[in-house]
């Protein structure tokens, strides 16, 4: 017989299922033969070997869906996909990854880049945002806070008076509970400590539904104003300081001097109001002689009541404030409507502050993964096209367009996988140094950990992302003409139009997200700037802070604490390199100050509403202004003059002054008090100060000097040292604390750092924001730039021949030039374009972020478009380059 | 019915045969309209041996030929569907004839 035609034959007949060609093959070979034989001429002939081919596809194809079918129904699968499909599937992809290692690496780190970044955040935002609190139903939990918005206190405490009328009078909530975050300073052994305490009325702990780990919290009586002094231990100084003792639970330890028993020490993971606090101690408010009304230092946390919503709570609480405004017996405010109050969960009061640039972060990597994916999209696009042939041949043998998909999109997520397992491993990595560049300011950090719901987002977006990027290269690579490709064996000439053109699409999605990024980090990079240039008021360079507890065991009167400060100042001005030194209650951009009611004699505020004057009232050590640099405006400052014997002064400052004296009067000489203090006598006018923040204003302040506070405020036995040093201020740490404890032992030293380290914390959370964003917005551009190179010298290899032709016909190595460039800059225009819109989208979100600049800012979008530009022209340079070196002949003698 | 089954159908109303000769009456029955190939054909032989219209029958060893081929014949049920399909065919060519003769 025909040896050849017979060999011919049987090899097409292994695209059919096994059994079918063990069945039948012999009889098949027999017929095809008998037919080829009756064929006239060879044209005939020809014709009865096509067709035999199209027949053998066609029935391979039949056969083999019909097994798979029957498989199916067999392994009781999901339909169209079976367990056997999915393990060769996975087999064969894996072979096809470790074929090409280099490129799969590229893949899997790019991914890896992607969904570990989001990993990375979605933990941050998982442990702070999303985990409930770590209290019994704490969607119960709600703040009541009180208003003095004439005074811009629009978060304000309350008063014992108020609070217990809250307590008394509502029923929307189960319980309320007050508590007042203070420092405390443990002492007795030899190093004293001053730590940050809550004090807590004994209700608190059950609005929170906690108790202690070790032997328990206090109760009504412990509670009560003339109890004896108890403390609960927080886990955290139960083990740094008393070695973890069990024993230490009915012991006393020295609070302050005073001998205070431990009742019991808190599960460790109990850290209300906030991680810091060490010690909680009983608020202990006497009820036979209470505070003032006025007296507002109170944080309160209610407890709703079984099915009251936040809404009904909120009306009965300002129903019974406009009570209180009603009845004068109350004395409650000079305006019912002046002091409001209302509520708010508490899970939104402790997270607040970062949700807005947590989610917006979440949502630069989520663009960030995006930009990964299509690059990885493109990539595969590029492989796609190398691989067409073998997909023909699979479409030849009888492998129906879903297959084809399957397997491709099996591929893809076996990458995926890849990608998301090292994600993984790069976000548990990243994220110690994300908490650890993470600002004190971020709550609940201690709650942020990799668990199992950020794994299983890790997951989702990895399952997602591998069909992302898979899908679109999958269905293309299919949609090709099979036959179209096995005549042509894959010539470069033949890549349709519409898979190029989804390539273009992803590059400019690509680089529309980065320039969204990119302005979005540049907007964050000039508030921040911006918020730096702001002037505080003080000169912060070459000043060391420093706060110190002076022990009331020792130091028991106003003029034993006056005499210590004194001593000490002389001192430390002692010191080699000290140019000045003070002291002060709160320094600058360290927190706020309450403000408080203030009098000026004989004279009487503008406007009708009569609100009372107020101003924070800082207490200072004499050189203050000079050894915090701050600007004299009139008049004169404190001097060591200035003491208890002589005349009371005051200084204020800028804000005061311009507030309350109109124009053209001079503070100066007119005499201002705290209502029931002594007058003082304004003596000077000094630049403001902020206290709160860069990016607040300034408050009015009255400065009064310490020496003369027993009269004008009252004496304060810590305060934080602040020295002008003409070297390196934290040389100074060693030499200040020895003559701190030359004078006493038991004298806590604590917060020890420059100004500048002050003013640097202070903006902590907008560095941390801007740092991430540039990061993500660095490897945005960098992605998106390999995207763009990729394209276009994909398309120069591609049209090597019809430049050549081009440059064969006369066109100079210019003109090829200017047409590739051309091809990108096109692309990158468009993508510019899209990503202005976005990115004006974009600042709707980030403009709550921005300080002292527009989130539309033209300068920063005309910039960001310009760098994309200029990064993308260089990408387009090189393989414009390239075009334009083609010799006409090489190209044209290509194929 | 499908033309290629109601051809092999008839191609075994006479007696069992082989594939091969199935593949030549079953040309000749249709004036060479028919042409089937193998892989059609013994997919077709195995679909119809399925359905229970043929089965296979135990054949004779055929001199010169180096293959056992497998003979078919036509059970009782692929008998009643090929009377059947013819009657209905029959009907068809009737028809059309009547319309062709009417418009004609």
């Amino acid at each position: 017989m025909n040896p050849p035609t017979s060999r011919f034959y049987r090899s097409l007949l292994r695209l059919l299922p096994p059994a079918f060609r063990h069945r039948h093959g012999a009889e098949m070979e027999a017929v095809f033969l008998e037919m080829r034989d009756e064929a006239r001429g060879p044209i005939g002939r020809a014709g009865v070997y096509g067709r035999a081919v199209w027949d053998v596809a066609r029935q391979g194809s039949q056969e083999r869906s019909r097994e798979r079918a029957a498989r199916a129904h067999e392994t009781r699968t999901t339909r169209g996909w079976t367990v056997d499909e999915i393990i060769q599937d996975l087999r064969y992809s894996i072979r096809q990854l470790r074929r090409r290692p280099g490129f799969t690496l590229v893949l899997v780190m790019t991914l890896a880049l992607g969904i570990g970044a989001n990993t990375a955040v979605f933990s941050v935002v998982q442990g702070v945002l999303l985990r409930p609190l770590p209290y019994d139903n704490p969607e119960e939990l709600a703040v009541i806070w009180t208003q003095f918005p004439t005074m811009d206190l629009m978060e304000f405490q309350a008063s014992p008076p108020e609070f217990w009328d809250y307590q008394e009078q509502n029923r929307s909530f189960a319980a309320v509970g007050g508590m007042a975050r203070r420092e405390q300073t443990i002492t007795g052994e030899d190093n004293p400590e001053r730590v940050p305490v809550a004090f807590f009325t004994w209700e608190m702990f059950e609005v929170l539904g906690v108790e202690a780990a070790q032997g328990r919290v206090f109760n009504e009586v412990e509670d009560q104003g003339d109890a004896a002094p108890t403390v609960v231990l927080s886990d955290g100084v139960w083990r740094r300081r008393y070695g973890s003792d069990p024993g230490i639970v009915g012991q006393s330890i020295q609070i302050n001097g005073d001998a205070t028993l431990v009742l019991g020490v808190m599960p460790a993971d109990f850290a209300f109001p906030d991680p810091a606090v060490e010690l909680w101690l009983p608020m202990q408010i006497d009820r036979a002689n209470p505070p003032h009304r006025a007296n507002h230092f109170l944080n309160l946390v209610g407890r709703l009541a079984p099915g009251v919503t936040m809404d009904a709570a909120q009306d009965e609480i300002a129903s019974i404030v406009a009570r209180w405004g009603e009845d004068e017996a109350i004395g409650h405010t000079w305006r019912p409507e002046g002091h409001p109050a209302f509520i708010r969960p508490l899970h939104t009061q402790l997270v607040g502050d970062v949700r807005t640039p947590l989610l917006v972060l979440l949502g630069a990597v989520g663009f960030v993964l995006l930009i990964a994916c299509s690059n990885v999209a493109n990539l595969l696009l590029v492989r796609g096209e190398g691989r067409q042939r073998e997909i023909s041949i699979r479409a030849a043998m009888g492998a129906g367009r879903g297959r084809i998909v399957k397997l491709l999109v099996t591929e893809s997520t076996v990458m995926a996988v890849l990608g998301g397992a090292a994600g993984v491993g790069l976000a548990v990595l990243g994220l110690e140094a994300l908490v650890a560049l993470a600002p004190d300011t971020l709550p609940r950090v201690a709650e942020i950990g990799v668990d199992r719901g950020v794994l299983l987002f890790s997951g989702g977006v990895t399952v997602l992302s591998g069909l992302l990027f898979g899908l679109a290269p999958a269905l293309q690579a299919t949609s090709l003409n099979i036959q179209g490709t096995l005549r042509d064996e894959g010539r470069s000439g033949t890549v349709s139009k519409s898979r190029f053109r989804l390539r273009q699409l992803l590059v400019v999605s690509e680089m529309a997200m980065a320039v969204v990024l990119l302005i979005s980090a540049g907007l964050l990079m000039q508030s921040f700037w911006r918020l730096n240039a702001v002037d505080p008021g003080f000169r912060t360079e070459g000043v060391l802070r420093m706060a110190i507890d002076v022990p009331q065991t020792t130091y028991p009167e106003a003029e034993d604490v006056l005499g210590f400060y004194n001593e000490l100042q002389d001192r430390l001005r002692g010191l080699p390199g000290v140019q000045a030194v003070s002291a002060v209650r709160t320094a600058p951009l360290s927190g706020s100050l309450p403000p408080n009611d203030i009098e000026i004699e004989n004279y009487e505020p503008p406007g009708d509403d009569g609100a009372p004057l107020n101003a924070d009232i800082q207490i200072v050590e004499q050189d203050y202004f000079q050894a915090m640099g701050i600007d004299l405006v009139e008049g004169r400052t404190f001097d060591h003059g200035d003491h208890t014997e002589a005349e009371v002064v005051a200084v204020i400052d800028e804000v005061l002054a311009g507030r309350f004296f109109p124009e053209g009067v001079s503070p100066v000489g007119w005499r201002i008090r705290q209502p029931g203090s002594e007058w003082a006598r304004i003596i000077g006018v000094t630049g403001s100060v902020l206290q709160e923040g860069l990016d607040r204003d300034a408050r009015a302040s009255l400065y009064l000097v310490h020496d003369q506070a027993p009269l004008t405020w009252r004496f304060e036995r810590n305060l934080t040292l602040v020295m002008r040093a003409g070297v390196d201020p934290m040389a100074l740490v060693g030499p200040a604390r020895a003559e701190i404890r030359a004078m006493h032992s038991d004298v806590p030293v604590y917060r020890i750092s420059t100004m500048e380290q002050t003013v640097a914390e202070s903006t902590a959370t907008e560095r941390f924001s801007m740092f991430l964003h540039l990061v993500f917005g660095g490897v945005a551009l960098t992605l998106a730039v390999v995207g763009i190179y990729g394209v276009l010298s994909y398309s120069v290899a591609q049209r090597t021949q019809e430049i050549g032709i081009r440059m064969a016909l006369g066109a100079g190595r210019g003109e090829i030039l200017k047409l590739v460039v051309g091809q990108g800059m096109t692309l990158v225009v468009v993508s510019v374009g899209i990503g202005l819109v976005g990115a004006l989208l974009a600042g709707q979100v980030i403009s709550s972020l921005l300080f002292g600049i527009s989130a539309r800012d033209p300068l920063t979008f005309a910039a960001v478009s310009g760098l994309l530009g200029a990064t993308a022209l260089l990408a387009c340079w090189i393989p414009a380059r390239r075009a334009s070196s083609v010799s006409p002949q090489t190209a044209l003698r290509q194929d | 019915m499908k033309t290629t089954r109601y051809h092999i159908l008839l191609a075994l109303a006479r007696e069992p045969i082989h594939g091969a000769e199935i593949r030549r009456r079953v040309e000749e029955d249709s004036g060479g309209a028919v042409k089937l190939y193998p892989a059609m054909l013994y997919g077709s032989l195995d679909d119809l041996t399925g359905a229970g219209w043929i089965s296979e029958v135990p054949g004779e060893e055929q001199p010169g030929e180096t293959n056992r081929w497998r003979f078919y014949e036509l059970t009782a049920e692929g008998r009643r569907a090929l009377e059947s399909e013819t009657a209905r065919l029959a009907e068809v060519v009737h028809r059309a004839q009547a319309s062709l003769g009417g418009t004609g």
